[in-house]
């Protein structure tokens, strides 16, 4: 699974740890979801689309073998 | 996140003390034969013994290890997110098979009464490899650099 958040996050000019505050998760944690290395569960990708305005589908995108 | 399981954080500290503690005295018993010489004021009919005083040493050194064990491995991080939990989880994972392959092995190459000293450690490895790998887990984690 593809995610634009670090993308979104410069749009918005938030960094991280400000994310990570607003969703109450790690800042590390933030990390890992960015990097594609963590797929965050259903509720935490709404608190991310709530953070940024948009809805779920512009910040995941499913991928080939997915 | 559902963490009703986990225990408050204090809980971690007050499990690496005691563990620490119990843990020395159990070396100490093992290899030593140190007991604390506490015994049950009456005789006390066991599931197969003969019926005579108890002595407490194991009861006390066994059950309070365990617990303090689990108070270690089952306390909140500071932040307890649900990557924290998917850590937890695959570490328990791990632990059960890194103690359960070991223990098939010792099967095979452990014979007689050293037998006796793998059972009594096998009832706490189990608990100690998940410990070791979900705060090695954590650790990793926790150094993942700032990339703004």
């Amino acid at each position: 699974m593809k995610n634009t958040i670090r993308v979104q996050r410069a749009i918005k000019n938030i960094t991280q740890a400000q994310l990570a505050e607003a969703i109450g998760v790690s800042r590390q944690t933030i990390n890992t979801i960015e990097s594609g290395k963590y797929v965050p569960s259903t509720v935490l990708a709404l608190k991310m689309a709530k953070v940024f305005e948009k809805p779920v589908e512009e910040l995941f995108e499913l991928e080939a073998g997915d | 996140m559902n963490t009703k399981l986990l225990l408050p954080r204090k809980f971690k500290y007050v499990g690496m003390i005691l563990t620490v503690i119990l843990m020395s005295f159990g070396i100490a018993n093992m290899y030593f034969e140190f007991m604390f010489e506490i015994y049950t004021p009456f005789a006390v009919q066991g599931l197969l013994d003969s019926s005579q005083p108890n002595e407490l040493t194991d009861e006390i050194l066994g059950g309070g290890l365990i617990i303090s064990l689990m108070l270690l491995a089952f306390s909140k991080e500071k932040i307890e997110d649900e990557f924290v939990s998917k850590m937890r989880l695959e570490s328990l994972l791990w632990a059960v098979y890194v103690n359960y392959t070991l223990l098939i092995l010792a099967f095979f190459l452990v014979y007689g009464s050293p037998f006796f000293d793998v059972i009594v450690y096998n009832m706490y490895t189990i608990l100690i490899f998940f410990i070791g790998r979900f705060n090695f887990l954590m650790y990793r984690h926790l150094q993942t650099p700032e990339n703004d």
